[in-house]
């Protein structure tokens, strides 16, 4: 725990989404899911073109893990997509039917360590935090058993949201609370920690009656500052894994289902009103856009207001890793002004770096003396931008600093070469 | 729309909202100096700041630039602060000239707000100071029964007096009750005796974040610890502790030229050591100095130091948090 609690108080701006109910959208349009990086790589698959599958359906095994349509369908054949976050994608393509097929596993009747991981690795559940798939956290993250560590670690299910504008996970807080709380605790068994808890930030109605729900040691409330860093009060080693992961490991578990949709809140001034939607993966962005109405005009962000990436096309497939997209109207961008010094991005940096001596080393090509400013502890959560009272990209100009520490003269090309 | 980076949504505040608190907080002191001594001194102050702006203008013209960057109002303050150090019976020139210099000399060769190096008004109230110090240091006692005259120099009639600062320093026995010091009611600058007003300022713009409490609190608490340590000749010692800060400039230092966000540290530690070497070297200089104003003369040698004290500051802190963590956890896994 630092010694100063840093950090900078959002203005929220969730709207009616975290209370309304889900909006499920189904699709009309193709679905892309994602097989490997380049067409070389192609896996070999386990069905053939033009064939009917049901949501569920294996299409292939990419590393022993399977990959499976989300939806139920008919299988075209590989398309390459342009995914602005993951670059190019060699996709399987599956028009959607009118067929409600559903494809599932056995579900598991006493589960442990190995069997909780298996299901998590069969059902391909992906962490919404990250993106990396739940199994492969649970076997990094595995403690042997009397290993003392997993005494001093706790499992964390994050649901704070603390974005402007995301309310995914308190949407499964309001609906799948016991569900999520469950995958938590077979989470917690597959580490082999004792202690694990849901943090989050929900206003306070909300939070007792979370509490009356799931009990109140299991709840566990994190202050209003962006980016949240303390999850627990304790000094323990917290791991975090996100809650729609929790509750999708509880439906493996205890259904058999396989992780095929995700809850995505689509907010913003582009839309008439932000709502969270459940949508299978790999569904075209375009088609959940307008099912919610937005503007088409507007500029879409893929990702929170704090860290999320603008992107000038939006069909591409959803895939995990993403809960939140923002449809913003423009708005003028105010010009850059000299660093004052006020000092606010140093306040409010939770890593304690200097981000105005950063920038100002980055200014004046003092390279050699970045990596005294230890700026490889930035990740980029855009609080000292949002503070910077002169309207400087300080996070930017502090990830390009990190990027180009010390390297800077090998990438002037040539030199590396010699 | 590809320029669009992270975060997609800011703050209001700007670096203008900042100079704006600033100027907010003098109109307090000019009103009240208006009620002690008439008209004058808020002319005084009014030129000053024109005389600032127009400086400004010059220097964008000068360096072909556009005349929009007056409306940060940094130049504004900069004429505010050195009308507010003058006293009420200087002739309307001597201010105007500061501005210009702290503007034309100070401030625009190193780049303009945001870049210099040195507290520009600092640097003004100093160049006066040694310049024309019998017209800076000779005050009008202060009443309202008889304001001075708006004409461009005060005759002979104006009865005149030591400030408190000057009486202290020559071990004399000053006659201003605690209540007259706390109330502002003795012989002085502009915006400096008006002890209850400048405190109000301080809390306002600590609480607006325009100033740091990790540099005002410690310099403040440093000023207050010189003055009790070594306490002024003929005064009791509680008395010569309120008398030293409110003599006029240290408490308009502390909660004006001091935080200056351009020219002073920004690191929290760095700031609280800069509060602390200024309180030490300001009580210096006001007891030592050949003129009565030698805070101003210490800011702005700490001012060179500043980036230094900002940068060493914060490696100590981080390599004693990391050493403190490594400990702990060595301690965790035992």
């Amino acid at each position: 725990m630092p010694l100063f609690l840093r950090g900078v108080a959002l203005p929220f701006n969730k709207g009616q989404a975290p209370d309304a109910d889900v909006l499920a959208v189904s699709a009309t349009g193709p679905v892309y899911i994602p097989l490997a990086k380049e067409e070389a790589d192609a896996p070999t698959l386990c069905v053939e073109e033009n064939s009917t599958v049901a949501a569920g359906q294996v299409l292939c095994h990419v590393d022993r893990l399977p990959v499976f349509s989300t939806i139920a369908g008919k299988f075209i054949g590989t398309t390459m997509v342009n995914h602005p976050l993951y670059g190019s994608l060699l996709c399987a393509v599956i028009k959607p039917t009118r067929s409600k097929r559903v494809e599932t596993l056995p579900p598991v009747e006493e589960p442990d360590t190995d069997t909780i991981i298996e299901a998590a690795a069969q059902a391909c559940i992906y962490d919404e935090l990250d993106g990396i798939p739940l199994a492969d956290k649970l076997r990094l993250w595995r403690m042997a058993e009397n290993d003392q560590a997993a005494l001093r670690s706790i499992l964390v299910a994050d649901a704070t949201e603390n974005d402007i504008y995301g309310s995914s996970a308190w949407c499964i807080l309001k609906e799948q609370a016991q569900e999520a709380l469950y995958g938590l605790q077979m989470a917690a068994r597959a580490l082999r920690f004792s202690r694990y808890h849901i943090t989050t930030m929900l206003p306070r109605n909300r939070r007792r009656a979370l509490k009356r729900l799931i009990g109140r040691e299991n709840v566990f409330t994190t202050g209003d500052e962006y980016p949240v860093t303390v999850y627990d009060d304790s000094r323990d080693d917290v791991f975090c894994i996100g809650i729609q992961a929790c509750a999708a490991l509880s439906a493996a578990l205890q259904q058999g289902q396989k992780h095929t949709h995700t809850i995505l809140t689509v907010a913003g001034d582009g839309v008439p009103a932000s709502r969270n939607v459940r949508v299978p993966f790999g569904m075209d962005l375009e088609e959940v856009l307008q099912a919610c109405g937005a503007d088409p005009e507007a500029t879409v962000i893929l990702g929170d207001a704090m860290t999320g990436v603008p992107c000038q096309n939006t069909h591409f497939p959803l895939l995990p890793g993403i809960t939140t997209v923002l449809v913003m109207q423009s708005h003028a961008v105010r010009t850059p002004q000299p660093c004052i010094g006020c000092g606010r991005c140093a306040t409010v940096c939770h890593a304690g770096l200097l981000p105005y001596e950063i920038v100002r080393r980055l200014e004046n090509m003092h390279y050699e003396r970045l990596r005294y400013l230890s700026t490889t502890s930035c990740d980029g959560c855009g609080a000292c931008s949002y503070v910077c009272p002169a309207g400087r990209d300080v996070a930017t100009q502090v990830l390009n600093a990190n990027e180009t520490r010390g390297t800077i003269f090998l990438n002037w090309g040539g030199v590396e070469n010699e | 729309m590809n320029n669009i980076t992270a975060p997609h949504i800011r703050t209001e505040a700007a670096s203008r909202h900042l100079t704006r608190d600033v100027l907010l907080t003098t109109l307090p002191l000019c009103i009240f100096s208006a009620v002690t001594y008439g008209v004058r001194p808020v002319l005084i102050v009014l030129f000053s700041i024109l005389s600032a702006i127009v400086s400004e203008c010059v220097c964008c013209l000068f360096r072909r630039q556009s005349m929009q960057v007056i409306r940060d109002g940094s130049a504004a303050v900069t004429g505010a602060l050195i009308g507010l150090v003058m006293s009420p019976m200087v002739d309307y020139w001597v201010p105007m000239l500061g501005a210009a210099f702290a503007i034309i000399v100070v401030k625009a060769p190193f780049g303009g707000y945001g870049r210099n190096v040195f507290n520009p008004a600092a640097a003004g109230i100093a160049v006066l100071s040694y310049c024309f110090p019998q017209r800076m240091f000779t005050y009008p006692i202060a009443s309202s029964m008889n304001p001075l005259p708006t004409g461009m120099s005060v005759g002979d009639e104006v009865v005149t007096s030591l400030s408190l600062a000057a009486q202290l320093r020559a071990d004399a026995t000053p006659s201003i009750t605690r209540m007259q010091l706390i109330l502002g009611d003795f012989a002085g600058p502009i915006g400096a005796t008006a002890t209850l007003l400048l405190v109000a300022c301080a809390v306002y713009l600590i609480c607006r974040g325009t100033i740091s409490c990790w540099t005002v609190v410690p310099y403040f608490a440093t000023c207050a610890l010189v003055a009790w340590l070594f306490p002024a000749a003929g005064v009791s010692r509680m008395y010569g502790v309120l008398a030293q800060v409110c003599a006029g400039y240290v408490l308009f230092t502390g909660v004006f030229l001091i935080n200056d966000t351009v020219t002073t540290p920004r690191f929290w530690f760095a700031r609280l050591l800069y509060g602390v070497s200024a309180g030490v070297l300001v009580m210096l200089l006001q007891r030592i100095g050949r003129v009565e104003c030698g805070c101003c003369f210490a800011i702005l040698l700490l001012n060179s130091i500043a980036p230094i004290m900002d940068r060493w500051s914060w490696y100590v802190w981080r390599y004693v948090t990391r050493f403190l963590r490594i400990r702990q956890e060595v301690k965790a896994h035992e």
